[in-house]
């Protein structure tokens, strides 16, 4: 019912610059789709959606990035050399009705633009310092355990405001799905 | 609310303003107290002076009086320098007629001190018996200010909590030396254009606009953070190397920490805290801890935060009815001795206090009830310490942590520093507004029509067509008239890009933001212009799809827009809400054409009507997309109009290493090339609106002229003449045209006739 795909840059691209790398996501199914985009503490996981970027570099282990720490992976790509980076504070925005979006059957839209969605931080700011080969990935995770987990840290609204949106939130389909892996190979 | 009956501005209780005992001053301005008796005449202007004669000897002369009756001043003493002038930056206070108010005087400041913000403002309590209770805050956002020897004159249209016809507020602050104490300010509200009401004498308090007690507790094992040396590690060109500690942070945004309570070390807990138990431990441990608004903070250095790595800090009360009083930061994951462990411990504390003051986090800033505008690219480009540095992303270049703090100068934004300093109380003070509520930087009421307006002048805001396509250029004319037969004289700079007009935009999604020129123009209010019978309005017509904040139409709907326009007197003068729609695309083509025009870089070319920058060459190729491949759709004048004006004038670009200047000189002929096409539609009534009409005209007359040909040049003049001689213009507006064309005549003639 939903497909992840990342598109990437075509051919080799300059280190010490972050590779564009575009996300879209599509309704394959017969019926409307309630989804919302990377949302204030999507990305490093402190309310849902969860829209979780990785970056693995392909080879021998000893990738690395500017300012980005290494994470031993068992992955069988290698390292990854770039993750979501921790909140600093759990104050993370309220999650209002215009966030949450209908994708008619056959729809597409990039969550990580357009009004009330943020950059993937960790795409954006991934800047190899080593050639090579990277694979960068994303899976969207909408299986909250309790509904209030989309509501977000602070301005959470009461009472009727409060149920109509969860009452949105119920519409998402209970997911997760994962983007085929994007290759880019930085020279 | 108060407990005194009626408004503090409009003194109808009581004229006698009676100053507050001083607080105490420091040592080196007892010396000036016993000095001093200088007659203060001081040009108080023209207007204030009328006001003083119609008033006789009421209020309006305190200031004066208070002067004259043995205040501040300096004695020249033959043969001896003076002292230099003491600024008038800092916090007052005074009572009268049962309301005491404290008033934020921020139109000065000392080098390296402060950043001067402008602005004055105030808060009012109502005084009974032994009680206070807060009343209301008001904000002169953009006041006027003369300066004499002897005194300071500060007035300007406020907004306030509450409603008032009393708007103009009039402070008058004596000049003291540094060597002197400072003088109270005078503070008269007055129903526009002069009656008088309320006066208050504020005697001066503090050069900090305010004050919080701050206590700060610590977990056992845990160490509080001091200092940090910014000159420890690279910073930025205008970041001077300092001893920054939280307090001092603070300070340089005009705020006084005062270090207060016991520092108490408490017990630990091993599994780290939860907000519960922080709000728990802060009514145990916070010595001046009350569930009511008070200028008082806690903050606990506590170990770690139970269930969530990463969390440096957190500002934990906003859960209940008195939020935003307590704070923590988490040790075991900030410490560290070397120096970026100190700067980034710096930083959380002074982010999280930053939350206290109901600051969001600079991405966040749109989710505060009501919506504030973001800085640029969504305020990730905020350098700002409510930023994460990890989030950084500048307009241009490489993010992320690194870039940051190459250019962090350690400072709050400008917003960020008007919402500490000026914020209406309720919105900053900890215990009452709920954390995001009043945070916003602008106030859509500030945009409210006034109760009164005697300024003698209209402003209309329209747009050629209330529906837009999606994508489509949004461009509005702005008309200021004269309502007084009998003329008034103002400043003459109507377009949102001048500092003294602003136009408010409420989106679709209900968000209300500040149209942002990318260029603010500073202008010269001296430069006026006398509306009346012979030149009844001046008109201006201005670009605002695309500003500092990036492209401001970016959704189908119905948009709602308000446009200010602060006049030489002061005045406030407030548009009727023009409403926009905004179509939804309806086809394929309709979006490849929106995807064409809404680009960044796009809307950067149309604002600054055209460029050559190699940075923005995927936007003019978008463009020339349009033109080449949608040369008749309504959108191709807007992009032609934008490479014609380029065209037609030269560009200058600089080296990558900054060292050589290049020219492109003018090319006439592409220039008339497009302009022609602008030219043509726009008179078919299928283009650009009247004002841009004779813009684009009076350019294309002039590539012409360029390329040697005079008489087509005074032909497309001609036309121009000819397309406003009908009855939908103004007699007026036609003399205007006929005016410019013959003067833009005359100086092709003069450039390009010999």
């Amino acid at each position: 019912m939903i497909d992840l795909v990342l598109y990437g840059p075509s051919g080799p691209q300059p280190l010490g610059r972050p590779a564009a790398v575009r996300v879209e996501l599509r309704n394959t199914g017969d019926h409307d789709l309630w989804i919302a985009g990377v949302l204030d503490g999507s990305e490093n996981g402190l309310r849902f959606p969860h829209y979780r970027p990785t970056v693995t570099r392909a080879g021998d282990g000893e990738g690395d990035a500017e300012g980005e720490g290494r994470v031993a992976c068992p992955a069988e790509y290698g390292t990854v050399v770039a993750s979501p980076a921790p909140a600093e504070d759990p104050l993370v925005g309220p999650l209002r009705p215009s966030d949450l979006r209908k994708l008619s059957p056959g729809q597409s839209w990039d969550p990580s633009s357009g009004p009330g969605c943020l950059p993937l931080m960790t795409f954006a700011h991934f800047t190899p310092r080593r050639p090579g080969r990277y694979l960068y990935t994303l899976t969207l995770d909408t299986d909250a355990a309790r509904p209030e987990d989309w509501l977000g840290g602070f301005g959470v609204p009461v009472g009727t405001a409060r149920e109509d949106l969860l009452a949105l939130v119920a519409r998402v389909p209970r997911t997760r799905v994962a983007a085929d892996p994007v290759e880019v190979d930085f020279r | 609310m108060s407990t005194a009956s009626g408004d503090p501005t409009t003194g109808t209780a009581d004229f006698s303003a009676t100053p507050l005992a001083d607080t105490s001053f420091p040592e080196e301005w007892e010396s000036g107290q016993e000095s001093g008796q200088e007659s203060v005449r001081g040009d108080y202007g023209t207007e204030a002076g009328a006001t003083e004669r119609v008033q006789g000897e009421g209020p309006g002369r305190a200031a004066e009086q208070r002067q004259a009756a043995g205040g501040p001043a300096a004695r020249a003493e033959s043969g001896a320098a003076l002292p230099a002038h003491r600024p008038t930056r800092g916090r007052y206070r005074g009572i009268s007629g049962g309301y005491e108010l404290t008033l934020r005087v921020d139109v000065d400041s000392v080098p390296g001190g402060p950043k001067v913000l402008r602005k004055v403002s105030g808060d009012f309590s109502s005084t009974g018996g032994g009680t206070q209770a807060y009343f209301g805050s008001f904000l002169v956002d953009a006041p006027t200010v003369s300066w004499t020897s002897t005194q300071v004159v500060i007035r300007g249209i406020a907004s306030y909590t509450w409603q008032t016809a009393y708007t103009l507020v009039r402070v008058t602050v004596p000049r003291s030396r540094t060597n002197q104490r400072p003088g109270a300010a005078t503070v008269e509200f007055l129903r526009p254009p002069n009656q008088l009401g309320a006066t208050y004498v504020c005697p001066y308090v503090s050069p900090y606009f305010r004050t919080v007690e701050w206590e700060q507790d610590s977990v056992t094992g845990a160490v509080p953070f001091l200092s940090y040396d910014t000159g420890s590690l690279p910073q930025p060109a205008n970041s001077p190397a300092r001893i920054l500690t939280v307090p001092r942070a603070y300070a340089e945004a005009g705020i006084e920490l005062l270090v207060s309570g016991t520092a108490n070390v408490i017990a630990n807990s091993r599994n780290g805290w939860t907000n519960t138990e922080l709000h728990a431990a802060m009514e145990t441990n916070f010595s001046l801890w009350r569930n009511a608004p008070q200028w008082k903070l806690w903050l606990l250095v506590a170990s770690s935060y139970e269930g969530m790595a990463g969390v440096r800090g957190i500002m934990f009360d906003a859960a209940d009815s008195f939020q935003r009083q307590g704070c923590a930061v988490f040790y075991d994951l900030i410490q560290g001795a070397g120096p970026e462990e100190q700067r980034s411990m710096l930083r959380t504390y002074v982010h999280e206090i930053g939350h206290a003051f109901n600051l969001l986090h600079s991405w966040q800033k749109n989710l505060a009830t009501p919506p504030a505008p973001l800085g640029g690219n969504n305020g990730f480009a905020d350098l700002s310490w409510m930023n994460y540095p990890q989030n950084y992303q500048p307009l241009n270049g490489n993010g992320g942590a690194a870039a940051y703090w190459g250019a962090f100068p350690f400072q709050f934004t400008d917003n960020e520093q008007m919402h500490l300093r000026h914020g209406f109380y309720r919105n900053v003070v900890m215990g009452a507004n709920a954390f995001g509520t009043g945070a916003a930087d602008i106030e859509p009421a500030l945009f409210d029509e006034p109760l009164t307006d005697e300024s003698g002048l209209r402003l209309g805001l329209r747009a050629d067509k209330s529906g837009l396509a999606f994508g489509e250029p949004v461009v509005v004319e702005l008309k200021l008239e004269t309502t007084d037969l009998r003329g008034r004289a103002t400043h003459n700079h109507l377009h949102p890009d001048d500092e003294l007009v602003s136009i408010a935009i409420r989106q679709p999604s209900g968000r209300t933001v500040l149209y942002r020129p990318l260029l603010r123009r500073c202008v010269d209010q001296d430069q006026t212009v006398r509306l009346d019978a012979g030149r009844p309005a001046i008109y201006s017509s201005a670009y605002i799809g695309y500003g500092r904040d990036g492209h401001y139409f970016q959704q189908p709907g119905t948009y709602q827009l308000r446009a200010a326009y602060l006049a030489s007197d002061g005045s406030r003068i407030v548009s009727p809400v023009l409403r926009l729609d905004v179509r939804h695309p309806v086809s394929q083509a309709d979006l490849r054409l929106a995807e064409l025009m809404t680009g960044e870089e796009q809307g950067k070319i149309l604002a600054l009507r055209g460029s050559d920058s190699p940075s923005l060459q995927s936007g003019n190729d978008a463009l020339q997309e349009v033109i080449e491949r949608h040369g008749t759709h309504p959108f191709a004048v807007y992009a032609r109009l934008a490479k014609g004006l380029n065209f037609e004038h030269e560009f200058k670009s600089l080296s990558p290493d900054k060292t050589e200047l290049t020219v492109r000189p003018p090319d006439p002929k592409s220039g008339i090339e497009q302009l022609a096409q602008v030219v043509k539609v726009s008179q078919q009534g299928k283009g650009v609106d009247n004002l841009t009409l004779n813009l684009a005209s009076r350019r294309l007359a002039r590539a012409y002229a360029r390329q040697g040909d005079l008489e087509e040049a005074n032909s497309t003049l001609d036309r121009l003449v000819k397309h406003f001689d009908t009855p939908a213009f103004k007699p007026f507006v036609k003399d205007a045209v006929r005016d410019q064309v013959d003067s833009t005549k005359a100086r092709l003639t003069e450039e390009f006739g010999g």
